[in-house]
């Protein structure tokens, strides 16, 4: 063993060939002395450099062979931008039946700062308030000196804003993509489909409600509301309030086939956009949805339930005579007619002239808790059935005594929003099956869900008695000629504080068309409205309310497609003639519905 | 000394690495292309949307009712307006057929804008109410607006 370090690098690689240096043949050359030991040396260090370009040679072309043939980290990039094709989006539309826009997330840069790296606080301010003005400057300069990595100055720029503070070159100033929500409508639909905030978190109607669903699914949200029915609905609406100088108007119209809802407007309504802070007082604020949230006291509309449920249950026949004579006294109220007939009424009669007495009578035939079991049918003693999260409870009386019954007859005692007015109307005239109220367009229309609540019969009785109402009764100015309307007008004093108010009423009608086959159910109330002259100082739901839907009837007829048809053909009068006197009543009792009631200490007032 | 089969090695290992060299550029200058296309795809979306958007906005129908009573003579439908095939009269078999000019059909008979004068009712027109007690009432064509 010599003692010559071999090694470049401290490894003695070339050891392995010395070990065996005894069994070598002697070399046919052989270099004594320092050559020897030189030429021993060279060798092994080629040895060492072999070995390395072999190990680094190997190591390039394994790397090689991985970056191209077998698809290393190089292909994941390429595949996050192809991916990246389709825009991102947070929130997904809502469209109206036809399609039309209601909500839609545009894209916006929204400006923020990192104070740290802000130069010039001072030169900074002067800048951006020039270029938006409507920043505070104070705020602005303490924000911008704050210890704080980040503030937003301004959400939701205009490109044109952002272009600006791009060209003034601050540093520190940064955009960050966002997403703001636009409601091409404006305040057509603010009520169903509500707003968002400006962090896309849906705060009322259809964006609260399908928060999760607009989030998570691209596909725009389908509303069964048509943006031409809510533009008259609106336009009648806000004329009705401007003409009676009263507080606000609510109106609806419903599919009764499938209960989608077609139409639905609140006034006053709201820029969703910029939408008001709420208010103490539900009556003047206009995020309040008078159509869903309000409940009242309905007054003589609840007469179309009330006449339904008594000829339902068989006790009282369309020929059956009330005496309407004389004013009922019960305790210490006095129940007595607002247009006094006087006399000994049938049941048409008793409708048509919209008889308190006669329709206490009525219900009398039949009694508490069946009446009681028939709201709960009609759906009236819970929440409606909406997708909207701004829902009354109805205000029922607990218990069920007969004074409620008697003032229950002709709808009062009892509160309901103008939905659940809405879909029992709907199922009370399109033959009896009642079909919930939704606001999403039903794909399938075989699979409708709907109770029975009434016979056919009973309902074929009820549309011929609403039809009377509109041709000689209290609504004849619900008529809008080819659309054989029908309903009935209600007027209710409202309910303020403990008390009736002496000159606050809800002057409402319900109704449907063409009533010989109906297929749309129409609802209007006007809030605290005034009389005028021309309606004689009347500001009744015959003088308010019903020419209101006339009017509605006869824009919305045309867009629903609904065929005109002449009222004086002698079919159609046969339709929807109460006389010759109808067979009595189908006799079946009345059913008790099994809907699991959920009582609230409801008004106890009568 | 350099073997035939090292020089064919070199030149085979140059001519690759060559090749190499192109087809990575190539893939990166493709590459860019297409994150630069998806960019330009994503933008036009959202152009798209921003014009959908501005599309509803538009065709408001408050807005378009308010343009309507300004630039045209239309109204709202009237449900009188609408007839059905039934509520037509039957042809008159011993009446002549009414003269109906085809627009651009009959050379030198009448311009197209003459039409709407053209068959010109020889009875009372049809009382507004589509009514069936009028069974021979000639057809005649509405004139939208024409009261205001």
């Amino acid at each position: 063993m010599t003692e010559i370090n071999y090694s470049l690098t401290g490894f003695d690689l070339a050891g392995g060939d010395r070990h065996g240096q005894s069994g070598r043949p002697e070399p046919r050359i052989r270099v004594n002395g320092r050559a020897a030991g030189a030429l021993a040396m060279g060798k092994s260090r080629l040895v060492v450099m072999m070995a390395a370009f072999t190990v680094g040679f190997g190591a390039v072309g394994a790397k090689l062979v991985d970056a191209t043939v077998s698809f290393g980290g190089a292909k994941e990039p390429s595949v996050a931008r192809a991916a990246a094709r389709t825009m991102p989006q947070v929130r997904a539309d809502i469209v109206d039946r036809n399609g039309v826009l209601l909500a839609t997330s545009l894209h916006t840069a929204s400006l923020f700062a990192d104070p740290k790296l802000i130069l010039d606080a001072n030169e900074a301010v002067q800048h951006l308030t020039r270029v938006l003005p409507e920043l505070d400057p104070v705020a602005l300069m303490a924000d911008l000196k704050s210890d704080k990595r980040f503030v937003w100055i301004k959400r939701n720029l205009s490109p044109r804003q952002q272009q600006e503070i791009f060209r003034l070159g601050i540093p520190g100033l940064n955009f960050q993509r966002e997403e703001r929500r636009v409601y091409p409508q404006g305040n057509l639909a603010a009520h169903v489909v509500g707003f968002s905030g400006v962090d896309n978190n849906g705060l009322m109607g259809i964006e609260q409600a399908f928060d999760t669903r607009l989030k998570e699914n691209d596909e725009p949200l389908r509303l069964s509301i048509d943006v031409r029915l809510q533009h008259v609905l609106r336009k009648e609406l806000v004329n009705a309030v401007e003409e009676f100088r009263a507080i606000g108007a609510a109106g609806m119209v419903m599919d009764v086939k499938t209960g989608e809802i077609l139409g639905m407007v609140s006034v006053p309504d709201f820029d969703p956009h910029a939408p008001p802070p709420p208010q103490e007082e539900q009556d003047t604020d206009p995020r309040f949805n008078r159509n869903t949230l309000g409940v009242y006291e309905m007054g003589s509309t609840f007469k179309i339930f009330n006449t339904a449920m008594a000829l339902e249950s068989g006790q009282v026949h369309m020929n059956d005579m009330f005496d309407a004579t004389r004013p009922i006294r019960i305790g210490r109220f006095t129940i007595s007619d607002f247009h006094p007939e006087n006399k000994w009424m049938d049941v048409a009669d008793v409708f048509k002239h919209s008889s308190n007495i006669g329709s206490v009578k009525m219900a009398m035939e039949v009694g508490p808790q069946a009446q009681k079991d028939f709201m709960a049918k009609l759906g009236f003693l819970r929440q409606a059935n909406l997708e909207v999260p701004e829902r009354g409870w109805p205000m029922v009386p607990n218990p069920w005594r007969e004074v409620n019954m008697m003032t229950i007859s002709f709808g009062h005692g009892m509160s309901v929003s103008p939905v659940h007015l809405m879909a029992a109307v709907g199922g009370t005239v399109n033959g009896g099956v009642m079909h919930p109220a939704t606001l999403l367009v039903r794909d399938n229309v075989n699979e409708i869900p709907g109770t029975r609540i009434i016979s056919e019969k009973t309902s074929d009785q009820v549309r011929k008695l609403m039809r009377l109402v509109v041709t000689e009764g209290t609504a004849t100015k619900a008529d809008a000629a080819g659309y054989l309307v029908g309903g009935k007008t209600g007027t209710a004093d409202k309910v303020k504080g403990r008390s009736y108010a002496a000159n606050a009423r809800i002057s409402s009608f319900a109704g449907a068309f063409p009533m010989n086959d109906p297929r749309y159910a129409i609802y209007v109330m006007v809030d605290e409205p005034k009389g005028t002259k021309k309606t004689f100082g009347f500001a009744t739901g015959g003088w308010v309310a019903a020419p209101t839907v006339g009017n509605i009837v006869a824009q919305i007829g045309p867009l629903l497609g609904v065929k005109p048809q002449d009222a004086n053909a002698p079919e159609i009068i046969q339709a929807l003639a109460i006389r010759p006197p109808p067979a009595p009543g189908s006799g079946t009792g009345a059913q008790v519905a099994a809907i699991p009631v959920t009582m609230t200490s409801g008004e106890d007032r009568d | 000394m350099i073997g035939k089969s090292t020089i064919v090695w070199i030149a085979v290992s140059c001519a690759a690495s060559g090749i190499l060299y192109q087809t990575s550029y190539k893939a990166q200058e493709q590459e860019q292309e297409l994150s630069r296309l998806n960019r330009a795809i994503v933008s036009e979306q959202e152009a798209i949307q921003v014009l959908k958007a501005e599309w509803a906005y538009l065709n408001d129908p408050t807005r378009l009712e308010k343009l309507s009573a300004e630039h045209l003579l239309l109204q709202a439908t009237n449900a009188a307006q609408i007839a059905n095939l039934a509520g037509l009269p039957d042809k008159d078999p011993n009446q002549p057929p009414p003269f109906t000019p085809i627009p651009s059909r009959k050379p030198g008979s009448r311009a197209p804008d003459m039409i709407d004068r053209a068959p010109m009712p020889k009875a009372p027109p049809v009382p507004s109410a589509p009514s069936r007690r009028q069974p021979e009432g000639p057809v005649i064509l509405a004139k939208y607006g024409a009261t205001r």
